[in-house]
């Protein structure tokens, strides 16, 4: 512990203009320190590396799909940004609607919700219909309607798919008229 | 007929990639744009948020599930708790206990097979999702703070007034299905809450050493997980 105290400081006086490099070192110094541990500290490791072997092979996909479907804030890609506006633009019902069900139907892979609608937002996409899609769509997917479907049967599954759809298209709507 | 259909499926692959390489419209600009758009935007997130938002954030969620046993959220959940603990407790654990999506299914069907209520199981499995602190740091980070907390906050209160709703639709249907079940056992818990209380501290004195060095705006800003640092 001291040791990684030290090594973090020193590498922060050394460099005092790149905290970054200060801030790599502590991260090194506490995963060496973690390695060598036994018990619950290896696997506070461990199970940090299972979710990084998880979560950014898909986050770094998700983003590069973002980025060539949708581009860069004020940049446009391969979809026009016309059409996300025709969809999505603005704090209408409707376009509120439109996000709230195609983000329940909609897979989105751990955490890619977030580069995605970035790239919506950037192209258009209103506030209240943005929350709308980020309250429906990660609890909700096809593949996970069917297992929930499995569980409990047809007519709760339908009852909780279309509370979430209806609630998140109201919310969005409201938070589009308060801070859009 | 195995046999034939694998060739099928070769073939449909091989039909799908002529199609796609005979009318991508390579040429044109939009496409190129596109190409270089995708690789801009994996190094801005490269660049920008790595480091300082998701790698921290990725220690913090591996020390949550190893730090926090399941069981001891899970006993919570059934059906000899009481309603507001239950109701309680489902709406934040997914912060708590799942990444990701597919972690959550498996634990909703556990939980609701061995006799969890109806209300709590719908709050547990919605907000699950929606409130990992993962999730809910790249958003604030990302989209920025307003939406960020827009969605942390209307996801619990989403999963309470679903679950309520869930369970009053189907009041007559959860009694007779709680019947049937056999009942809920907690498990035991592997150690004292002292200890936990303990291990948590230590790791906030670990995350604050790392960042004792840099006070970085960017990070301070939208990190919210972080904030009591700095």
């Amino acid at each position: 512990m001291l040791a990684i105290t030290v090594g973090v400081v020193v590498a922060g006086l050394a460099f005092p203009s790149q905290p970054l490099i200060a801030f790599v070192s502590g991260l090194i110094l506490i995963s060496l320190f973690l390695a060598f541990e036994k018990g619950e500290l290896n696997d506070w490791l461990g199970s940090t590396w299972d979710f990084t072997k998880l979560i950014i092979p898909l986050l770094f996909l998700g983003v590069m799909v973002a980025g060539a479907l949708l581009g860069r804030p004020g940049h446009e890609a391969w979809m026009p940004s016309r059409w996300i506006e025709m969809a999505v633009g603005g704090n209408s019902i409707w376009a509120n609607l439109f996000a709230s069900i195609s983000g329940a139907f909609m897979y989105f892979a751990t955490l890619t919700e977030v580069p995605i609608l970035q790239g919506l937002l950037g192209s258009g996409m209103g506030k209240g219909p943005a929350l709308a899609l980020l309250l429906s769509g990660p609890a909700l997917s096809l593949p996970s309607m069917l297992v929930i479907n499995t569980v409990l049967g047809f007519k709760k599954t339908a009852t909780f798919v279309s509370l979430v759809v209806v609630m998140s298209t109201i919310t969005g709507y409201m938070f589009g008229v308060f801070f859009g | 007929m195995t046999e034939r259909l694998k060739q099928l499926k070769i073939l449909g692959i091989m039909l799908a990639v002529f199609i796609a390489a005979y009318f991508i419209p390579f040429q044109s600009a939009r496409f190129k744009g596109g190409v270089l758009e995708a690789f801009y935007m994996l190094q801005d997130y490269a660049r920008l948020h790595v480091l300082l938002c998701l790698v921290p954030a990725l220690f913090i969620a591996g020390a949550v599930s190893v730090f926090i046993s399941s069981a001891s959220v899970m006993k919570y959940l059934g059906p000899s708790a009481k309603k507001v603990v239950a109701y309680g407790v489902a709406s934040v654990s997914g912060a708590i206990l799942a990444v990701c999506s597919c972690t959550i299914l498996p634990l909703f069907s556990g939980i609701y097979k061995r006799g969890a209520g109806l209300g709590p199981g719908i709050a547990f499995l919605y907000s699950g999702p929606a409130i990992n602190i993962l999730a809910i740091v790249m958003t604030a980070r990302i989209l920025g703070l307003q939406i960020g907390i827009a969605r942390a906050v209307g996801a619990v209160v989403f999963s309470i007034v679903i679950g309520v709703i869930m369970q009053m639709l189907f009041h007559k249907e959860e009694l007779e299905r709680q019947k049937q079940v056999a009942g809920f056992e907690g498990a035991a818990e592997a150690r004292p809450l002292w200890q936990t209380v303990i291990y948590f501290a230590l790791m906030i004195l670990i995350l604050i050493f790392l960042n004792w060095a840099k006070p970085n705006s960017a990070t301070a800003s939208g990190f919210m997980a972080w904030a009591y640092q700095y």
